[in-house]
């Protein structure tokens, strides 16, 4: 596939992306706002196909397009009593937009400063069993993951205590 | 050749065969069902039916476009696409032979069911957007039911996998030309993959989110005319899709049993066609068999039953695949 086919790919996954978060910050629907976080999980995807990471495009689509899209929408379903209360007024605080600001400075800051990624871009992705064997290796990251994984079940199990009744 | 050219040309392919799908299965659907529940009519115009389809596809086309004045408009119009584009997107890494797919990515299974968790979402939005009880229930169903039915059905897909070693559909398939097809050794996994793409394609027995008895058409109650067509056209290529896969990872993909199946030319598209309209005829023989489950009894059957035993039996493949794996000194 030639350059300038990728670069225009690239150009409207990026675009959507920006699109979607501004969505997501400025939809006063909280149904339109998980849409746009969809739309944005999407398109996420999409780069990373362009970048030669169709595993990780695809993990992203099923995990946060999917996964995460269908928990949302779940739990917007769940804690709305009425459709009158999906629509929120929008919160303008000052000091959020320091704090976006300051960690847009930041972000900036470590993008400018970090040797340039384009120099150290492989000649060719490694397969898929290889990623597998580096990931869950025992020298690999397979303790980090199994913490992980750890971590997410001591938080399951501490949800479902937490919900229970008061007199159990 | 041009890769704007080629690009176009595997989209416009995969959009014509989608549309082709959806008129076979319109015209299967008049016919199979027709027989099956005595209905006379469809199964009698024009010669072996077939007269039906036109007046089936024209009232889709020319049909008032209504948009009902409460809906939430943006969501409205593009619930539709939310449910048509991924099930177009799934039909690229179909391999109908050797070397005849839009594209030959080695992560086929997956791509295929990542597409396919973003069905229910453009359910929910239709049911939402549309503002109306029935939408609404209707849609709620199929987000309880998608996150029900994708797990089991991914982990189900998970033996065939592993027994080829690849995620690729043209992989395993061509896996299972030299030795047995892997219905035997995944059967259990069959079973609940199949009855995971009943619930995944919406048809009865488990067509929660439309059950036309209690919530009158569900989620599509307030579209009409094309739109409504887009969801149905969506439907019926989730149904081949879903066909086409249980084709590969079970029965073989394009192969038979004591041909070359990289020689097979013209034929290997043919079997291939030919044995997924045989496992969606097996849907629709199951459609117009059973009642419909209610929406408890289909959870109950997702989580209490598919789950486990889908969870057990990859394990089971899995240790085995292993230990077999170590007695012959292949180290995995």
């Amino acid at each position: 596939m030639s350059l300038s086919l990728n670069m225009i790919a690239f150009c409207i996954f990026a675009f959507a992306i920006l699109l979607g978060a501004l969505g997501v910050m400025t939809s006063k629907n909280v149904v339109h706002g998980a849409y746009w976080l969809l739309e944005m999980a999407v398109a996420s995807a999409g780069i990373f196909y362009f970048l030669d990471s169709a595993y990780i495009a695809v993990m992203q689509l099923m995990v946060y397009g999917g996964a995460v899209g269908v928990l949302v929408i779940f739990t917007i379903m769940i804690t709305l009593r009425s459709r009158d209360e999906a629509i929120r007024p929008l919160d303008f605080s000052v000091f959020a937009l320091i704090g976006a600001l300051a960690f847009f400075g930041l972000m900036a800051y470590a993008i400018l400063t970090s040797p340039s990624m384009a120099a150290q871009h492989l000649p060719a992705m490694p397969q898929l069993a290889e990623f597998g064997k580096e990931m869950f290796s025992l020298k690999g990251y397979s303790l980090p993951f199994e913490i992980a994984s750890l971590i997410l079940t001591v938080a399951l199990v501490a949800a479902v205590w937490w919900t229970k009744d008061g007199d159990n | 050749m041009n890769p704007w050219l080629n690009a176009a040309l595997r989209v416009l392919a995969c959009i014509g065969l989608m549309l082709l799908n959806g008129a076979l299965i319109i015209y299967m659907l008049r016919k199979v069902l027709g027989h099956m529940h005595l209905r006379l009519g469809p199964t009698e115009l024009g010669p072996a039916g077939i007269i039906q389809l036109i007046p089936d596809v024209v009232k889709l086309l020319v049909k008032e476009d209504r948009h009902p004045g409460k809906t939430d408009r943006w969501l409205y119009i593009l619930a539709p696409f939310i449910i048509f584009v991924p099930a177009l997107m799934t039909w690229m890494a179909i391999p109908f032979s050797n070397h005849l797919m839009a594209i030959d990515l080695n992560l086929g299974v997956l791509m295929i069911l990542s597409f396919l968790t973003i069905g229910p979402l453009g359910v929910f939005a239709a049911g939402w957007a549309s503002h109306n009880k029935f939408a609404l229930i209707g849609a709620m169903r199929a987000i309880g039911g998608a996150i029900t039915y994708e797990i089991p059905m991914v982990l189900s897909a998970l033996v065939p996998v592993m027994l080829a070693g690849s995620l690729s559909l043209k992989d395993i398939s061509l896996a299972q030309a030299g030795s047995f097809w892997y219905w035997l050794p995944g059967l259990p996994c069959l079973v609940i993959f199949f009855i995971s793409s009943i619930m995944e394609t919406n048809q009865s027995p488990f067509d929660m989110s439309e059950a036309e008895g209690e919530l009158v058409e569900g989620f599509n109650v307030e579209y009409s005319a094309m739109r409504f067509g887009f969801m149905y056209l969506a439907e019926f290529a989730n149904n081949f899709i879903m066909a086409a896969i249980i084709v590969c990872l079970f029965f073989g993909g394009w192969t038979l049993p004591f041909v070359n199946p990289t020689t097979m030319g013209w034929l290997a598209p043919v079997v291939f066609l030919i044995k997924t309209y045989l496992v969606i005829f097996l849907f629709m023989f199951v459609r117009g068999t059973f009642s419909r489950y209610r929406v408890d009894q289909m959870l109950a059957l997702g989580w209490k039953k598919m789950m486990p035993i889908a969870i057990v039996y990859t394990a089971l493949v899995a240790f085995v695949l292993k230990v077999i794996a170590m007695k012959t000194g292949g180290g995995m």
